[in-house]
């Protein structure tokens, strides 16, 4: 974590040393006033690596998505990897809210050789219906082999799939068909999507 | 033997069940497995929601998913193992995370069994049925 300087105005000092302190309710109060700062995505990508409250997360990583841009997208992506359930699911959501910026990072981690990165990667995509992102996930869907990234695709691509979506759900259900969940889950998909 | 000794035989009550999963599919799919087996199901989207749930209204057991929004399954646990009211609550995780160490990591929060997704419909009956003691009744 970066540490506070002597050259540095005592307000910033102040609210870098608050963000390291034990207080969660001061912790959050500082994770909230260091978006002020010009180098604010090093300082919450920092303590995004080990900020353990799950209030004082929801707002770096609700300050990370009021930055935006590809360095927030960047700060965000390796925690995709991380341990912590409650860090790497808030980073897959963030990176969705960012929108565009996002994409590229998403265009990496749906081909990543962890399935569990894959599956988090599939939540980027559910803030852009419609799009590219969702022809991604029908073509890599046709050559996944672990049943619950497929589950994951799907249960995605039943938010934000079109009327291209069908066929390639028919046909990963004609690929699996031995699987009673998956199987639920393309029939409940196919069921919310419009009609090729 | 008198009609006035013969003690009437009325049906367990259902066992209420709160599935905790932020994937609709998976908590529509959950729904439709465990209650042709006589349970009530109840759902929240995620760890927050669950707990408000638990704390309101009286379940025989939780099925918690891992990765949810907002709270996720394992902190959920280690909320409920330290509110009095539901601290004896039993939980049933399902995940899809598989490694040695999710699985170790759940059961230091205090998760009673822990299932690797997809779970089938057979199994769920089975386990739900098992911790809640509505198998035997």
């Amino acid at each position: 974590m970066r540490q506070p300087t002597a050259a540095e105005p005592a307000d910033r000092v102040a609210v870098l040393a608050a963000l390291d302190g034990a207080d969660p309710g001061a912790r959050r109060t500082a994770a909230r006033a260091c978006r002020a700062f010009p180098d604010s995505i090093e300082i919450i990508a920092g303590r995004l690596a080990v900020e353990t409250d799950p209030r004082v997360l929801e707002v770096l990583v609700l300050n990370l998505v009021a930055v935006g841009g590809p360095a927030a997208a960047a700060a965000l992506a390796p925690l995709l990897r991380s341990d912590d359930a409650g860090r790497r699911f808030a980073a897959a959501e963030a990176l969705k809210d960012l929108g565009p910026d996002a994409l590229p990072f998403f265009d990496v981690l749906i081909r990543d050789p962890d399935p569990q990165v894959r599956i988090l990667a599939a939540e980027i995509a559910r803030g852009h219906a419609g799009g590219a992102a969702a022809q991604t996930i029908e073509r890599l869907l046709a050559e996944e082999t672990e049943v619950n990234v497929c589950c994951a695709f799907v249960d995605v691509l039943a938010d934000i799939g079109t009327a291209d979506t069908p066929p390639a759900l028919r046909a990963l259900k004609a690929r699996m068909p031995g699987n009673a969940f998956l199987t639920f889950s393309v029939d409940a998909a196919l069921a919310q999507l419009p009609p090729d | 033997m008198s009609e006035g000794n013969v003690t009437p035989i009325r049906p367990a009550p259902a066992k209420r069940l709160l599935v905790i999963d932020d994937a609709a599919l998976v908590r529509a799919y959950y729904r439709q497995a465990l209650e042709p087996g006589g349970f009530l199901v109840d759902e929240a989207f995620n760890g927050i929601e669950g707990l408000e749930k638990a704390l309101i209204s009286p379940y025989d057991l939780v099925v918690v998913d891992v990765n949810m929004p907002k709270m996720d399954g394992l902190t959920f646990v280690h909320r409920l193992r330290e509110t009095k009211e539901i601290a004896c609550l039993p939980v049933l995780m399902t995940s899809t995370l598989d490694r040695d160490r999710d699985i170790a990591a759940a059961r230091a929060a205090g998760v009673n069994l822990y299932l690797v997704k997809p779970v089938s419909e057979d199994d769920l009956r089975l386990f739900a049925g098992i911790m809640t003691g509505a198998v035997g009744e």
